[in-house]
């Protein structure tokens, strides 16, 4: 009988990632700029999670592999396997051993992943999430989820993630907030992510542009106090 | 001759009754307050230096490390910071402010902002009150005070002192700093009075006693481990991510003779320096002294069958909070601080069996918004992040690299953690903040981490600077016998007295004990 596949649970005979990074460029027509980055597994077939129903573009940036049907225009690399999509690449034989030990990038556009009109909120804020479920055969040592934010715009905050942060036991959160040439990036970093768990980030992103109303408001507020409230100064009567 | 004598002696006790008439100073009322001429003027400025402050802040160009809900948040609580402290509003009022620009700027969530209200601290403040009321009405407060005084109370020094020890003693047994607070509140109250101090009409040594006691109350805490919770899980942090295990008596033994000296320090250079008493303030306003008391204590007769009443209840809560690690074993549940208040409330309250009418209790609601505008600003600062990155900030700008002098490091991370207090609402918060990062420095930079960690440890309790910055200081603020300044004033001072006085137990006593590098180390 199998045993249902648990989180940090690793089957024997299992092929191992030691990292696994996506990458997500967001832009403000709700496509995405998709980089996956992981460590090979040499001489084998690859099949890396899609959580995305189309993509555009995909192309191998670095390391030993090609995309299934690179050479074939009218072929896709998306393959299905028990119902989850999933990129393939194939391994290419190369006889520098750095070589096949350098990480392997892939990177595709996702046209349309998000209604970014719909995931406006109050306040001009707009929510962004992405779940990654481990569909994979790969036990994963260490995951990470990045968004680069469009130019312009700010991290308002990390809303959720997945593995839940709790201070009382971690203390250091799982993600990480910067800006990095000029985006603003959130990262989240989950260990050990076996087959059938998951990694999940939601954010709110809001325009760099702040109004003037809360400086005019503040201006004329201070001014009106000190107008009004003079009598502060003076001693008053027993 | 002796009919005018007699007179006199029944205008003395008649006096001694109107000092003792606490219902002239109810806490739920707020009384008018005379300003001195700086006072003025900064409640005049600091409307427009908050207000600036907030801009600044808001406006500035959102730092690498912080997100836009954590920027709005820093700029809230800096605005308010400067408004408890210059008051241009009164303290609820700017509590209210910062509410509302939580909630209008999207700083954090309306429900989480307005939830505050319920959260167990604005819960265990209500009930510590209706408590507190209990002893006031049933005269057990009048009756254990004039007992502290006859016994203690020859000069306001003795008196103050006797605070102390209590404190001292009383924190080994009850965790619960608010619980302390509460309990000692009315008996204070009736204290202050018989030495002249009132909310309508403070003085000195009503400063001296309220903002020593506050004092006494947090930083006693620092003399036992089970002090408080903020210290197990410093000590938590010490054994996960430093990997040495801190026993009760290493913290007991290193810790206590450095709140003794602290109390001490305190006692003296507050009667002397911070706020002098002058020479009517040194004794019980109250002519005949401490006979008159006594006769004012034999006066009151036996113990009534409603002050036992009152002491039992009070004194089954009480024991439910020195008996809180037992609970488990004795009822298969935890009955938490918050719930013994709640159970002993209750029954105070119960028609017939209990002791206090709806109308009677006591509660300052001005303060429990205070309370809740302090905490919404606190807990927003760490959801958001904006507390970790301001912490993480002031390490970077230091540069702290491997090499530097271990005692360099040292003194620089007791004064910051020991001054951190001032910007933080809940010492858990500080010490889920500040530890870690304690730690990982002390991994760093070669040292062992018991080094640096525990002695910042020692810090976590000394939370004396601001109203906001603990629950015992919003239940005795609610007196109205300081102002937020007063308690600036004396909170800085004894901050710096802390520091220092961690820095040399650093140097000398903790080197004994092993805690900081030896003499050979």
């Amino acid at each position: 009988m199998a045993l249902p596949a648990q989180a940090g649970w690793m089957v024997v005979g299992q092929d191992t990632l030691a990292n696994y990074k996506e990458s997500l460029e967001i832009h403000e027509d709700g496509s995405l700029d998709v980089t996956i980055t992981c460590s090979p597994v040499n001489g084998k077939v690859m099949d890396l999670p899609l959580e995305y129903e189309s993509i555009e573009n995909p192309k191998i940036v670095s390391g030993s592999f090609v995309l299934l049907g690179q050479n074939d225009n009218d072929s896709s690399p998306v393959v299905e396997k028990r119902g989850s999509l999933f990129i393939r690449l194939l391994p290419v034989e190369v006889l520098d051993s750095q070589a096949a030990d350098s990480l392997v990038s892939v990177t595709f556009n996702v046209p349309g992943y998000f209604d970014w009109k719909k995931s406006k909120r109050a306040y001009g804020v707009v929510r962004f999430s992405k779940t990654f479920l481990n569909t994979s055969d790969y036990y994963i040592r260490t995951y990470e989820l990045e968004y680069m934010l469009p130019k312009g715009y700010l991290l308002h905050g990390v809303l959720k993630t997945e593995p839940e942060y709790n201070p009382q036991k971690q203390p250091v959160p799982p993600y990480l907030v910067e800006k990095l040439d000029g985006h603003y990036r959130a990262a989240l970093t989950v260990n050990d992510l076996s087959a059938a768990s998951r990694a999940v980030m939601s954010v709110e992103m809001l325009k760099a542009k702040r109004s003037m109303l809360p400086l005019i408001i503040g201006i004329v507020l201070s001014v009106l106090y000190l107008i009004f409230y003079r009598d502060v100064l003076e001693k008053e009567k027993d | 001759m002796f009919a005018t004598s007699a007179a006199s002696s029944a205008a003395v006790l008649d006096k001694i009754d109107g000092l003792l008439d606490l219902s002239k100073y109810k806490l739920s009322q707020i009384p008018s307050k005379y300003l001195k001429n700086n006072e003025r003027w900064m409640k005049y400025l600091g409307m427009p230096i908050g207000v600036l402050a907030f801009l600044s802040v808001y406006y500035m160009k959102t730092p690498s490390g912080l997100t836009m809900g954590g920027q709005v948040v820093l700029a809230s609580f800096a605005l308010a910071l400067i408004w408890w402290v210059m008051e241009p509003v009164p303290t609820h009022v700017t509590s209210l402010v910062l509410m509302g620009l939580l909630v209008f700027f999207n700083g954090w969530k309306e429900a989480d902002v307005l939830g505050v209200l319920g959260y167990s601290v604005i819960w265990l403040n209500i009930l510590a009150f209706i408590l507190s009321s209990m002893l006031v009405k049933t005269n057990l407060a009048k009756r254990l005070a004039l007992k502290m005084i006859v016994k203690f109370g020859h000069n306001a020094g003795q008196i103050t002192l006797a605070f102390f020890a209590l404190n001292l003693f009383l924190a080994g047994l009850i965790p619960a700093t608010a619980a302390r607070a509460a309990m000692l509140l009315p008996i204070m109250i009736v204290v202050a009075s018989i030495y002249g101090a009132s909310n309508v009409h403070p003085n000195n040594f009503g400063r001296n006693l309220f903002l020593q006691n506050l004092q006494a109350i947090n930083f006693g805490s620092s003399a036992y481990m089970t002090g408080s919770n903020a210290n197990l899980i410093a000590v938590a942090f010490i054994l996960s991510m430093g990997g040495t295990r801190v026993y009760y008596t290493d913290w007991f033994f290193a810790a206590l003779p450095v709140v003794i000296c602290g109390m001490l320090i305190s006692w003296f250079i507050g009667r002397k320096f911070v706020f002098p008493l002058k020479e009517e303030e040194k004794a019980p306003v109250v002519e005949g002294g401490i006979e008159k008391i006594n006769e004012k204590l034999v006066e009151m007769g036996k113990v009534s069958g409603q002050e036992k009443k009152a002491a039992f209840i009070f004194g089954m809560v009480i024991l439910l909070w020195i008996t809180d690690k037992l609970h488990m074993r004795m009822f298969g549940f935890e009955i938490s601080a918050v719930m013994a208040a709640f159970i002993g409330a209750v029954i105070a309250l119960l028609p017939k069996v209990g002791l206090l009418k709806w109308n009677e209790a006591d509660i300052p609601w001005h303060l429990m918004l205070f309370s809740c505008g302090a905490y919404a600003g606190g807990l927003a600062l760490n959801d958001t992040g904006a507390a970790r990155w301001v912490v993480g900030s002031v390490f970077e700008a230091l540069n702290i690299q491997p090499g530097v002098n271990f005692w360099v490091v040292y003194c620089v991370v007791i004064v910051i953690n020991m001054f951190s207090h001032i910007f933080f609402t809940s010492k858990t918060m500080r010490t889920l903040i500040f530890i870690p990062f304690v730690i990982a420095t002390a991994q760093y930079l070669g040292f062992n981490p018991l080094w640096l960690a525990l002695p910042a440890a020692f810090t976590i309790d000394w939370v004396i600077a601001l109203p906001i910055n603990a629950k015992p200081n919003v239940i005795l603020f609610s007196t109205g016998q300081y102002s937020v300044l007063d308690n600036l004033k004396y909170g800085l001072i004894m901050t710096t007295v802390g520091s220092l006085l961690l820095i040399i137990a650093g140097f000398t006593w903790f080197r004994v004990l092993g805690i900081t590098p030896g003499f050979g180390g």
